[in-house]
């Protein structure tokens, strides 16, 4: 909340522009960036507020990207920083679909644009299993969440479970094991 | 035309739901099938170059379908429109949230999703990996960006991996 004496509002824009740009495969492949950028770099972010932040963002509606951004920016400088997160996010995809649309592409080959996509898909693929890798970790120490955790992924790889029913679910289980514990 | 494509992508966003794949038969049913601003050709096409282009396929799919039905103004107007609903929502929350009593059950909330979060990542690493890795190239791409995240993670910005990996793909694959 210290941000909102001296909002980035700009600096969160062209931050949030340039995670935008590199978001290839969804919403959570925004996660090494933000944590790159906004906590460890610009130390905007604790951990514990990044984590908030995706447990939010993934169970809204609409697209995760720019949920996160939304959120993650109004932690660092309230309602300016959220919408300059948004959009900032945002730009990106509009600015290079547009110019598709306009004809730009044909500036290069869709043919080398897929070989880009496959290989920076595959770094991304990469990238954010580290990051599941170290939320993981972060929670080895509870056996019982990691079990909630592999039980939904099951849900949703082998069984096609909505992610958000998926989600419910693990919260369930998870009140129903604080529940356990907490019985004498 | 413009009141339409607002309406239509406006409906997308309240559904669109948890991201990615989900959405997709959304899009699908409302572009397609009601309005038939898109051939399913064409559409096709979209989730192609949605997949090829950074950010979210909801905000691609509305940016070029608002191109295609009125220009500029029309993709300005369909991408404002599918942010629109979770914009409102955020805002709601975000209001509430100067209640302590909001505060606090928000943050027992983000608590007790972590572990379902957690597993949304992990699936996000499956579909992300299932479209990208199609052979032993991509495969060592992927797993050479994991070794190097954990690593020089201090050193190297994820963005160059991406970017140097995306432009390897373009030589090796």
């Amino acid at each position: 909340m210290a941000g909102l004496k001296s909002c980035p509002c700009w600096r969160l824009f062209t931050t949030f522009f340039f995670v935008g740009l590199f978001t290839f495969g969804g919403g959570y492949a925004m996660i090494p960036l933000i944590s790159r950028e906004l906590a460890q770099r610009r130390k905007w972010l604790t951990e514990e507020e990044f984590q908030e932040a995706l447990a939010l963002g993934s169970s809204l509606p609409g697209p995760i990207a720019p949920n996160l951004a939304f959120l993650c920016g109004h932690k660092i400088g309230g309602i300016p920083g959220a919408l300059a997160g948004e959009f900032g996010c945002v730009l990106p995809s509009f600015l290079v679909i547009l110019g598709i649309a306009l004809g730009l592409s044909s500036l290069f080959s869709e043919h080398q644009a897929q070989k880009f996509f496959a290989g920076a898909g595959a770094a991304v693929t990469g990238l954010v299993a580290a990051n599941a890798l170290q939320l993981g970790m972060r929670m080895a120490s509870d056996m019982v969440e990691l079990l909630i955790a592999a039980s939904a992924l099951g849900l949703i790889v082998a069984f096609r479970v909505h992610p958000l029913l998926a989600l419910a679910w693990a919260a369930l289980a998870g009140l129903v094991a604080k529940g356990i514990r907490r019985a004498p | 035309m413009l009141l339409e494509l607002f309406q239509s992508f406006l409906r997308i966003g309240v559904g669109a739901y948890g991201g990615g794949v989900a959405t997709i038969r959304l899009i699908y049913h409302e572009i397609v099938e009601i309005q038939g601003w898109l051939s399913s050709g064409e559409m096709a096409e979209v989730v192609a170059l949605a997949e090829m282009t950074p950010g979210p396929i909801a905000v691609n799919a509305a940016t070029y379908t608002g191109y295609r039905v009125a220009g500029v103004a029309g993709a300005g107007i369909a991408t404002l429109a599918v942010l629109l609903p979770s914009l409102s929502f955020l805002l709601a929350l975000v209001a509430l949230a100067r209640f302590p009593t909001v505060r606090t059950v928000v943050k027992r909330l983000g608590k007790l999703l972590r572990p379902g979060v957690l597993a949304l990542i992990a699936a996000a690493v499956w579909s992300i990996g299932r479209a990208a890795i199609s052979g032993w190239i991509p495969g060592l791409f992927a797993a050479a960006s994991f070794l190097l995240f954990f690593l020089a993670r201090e050193k190297v910005h994820p963005a160059l991996l991406i970017l140097l990996f995306g432009l390897l793909g373009v030589f090796l694959l």
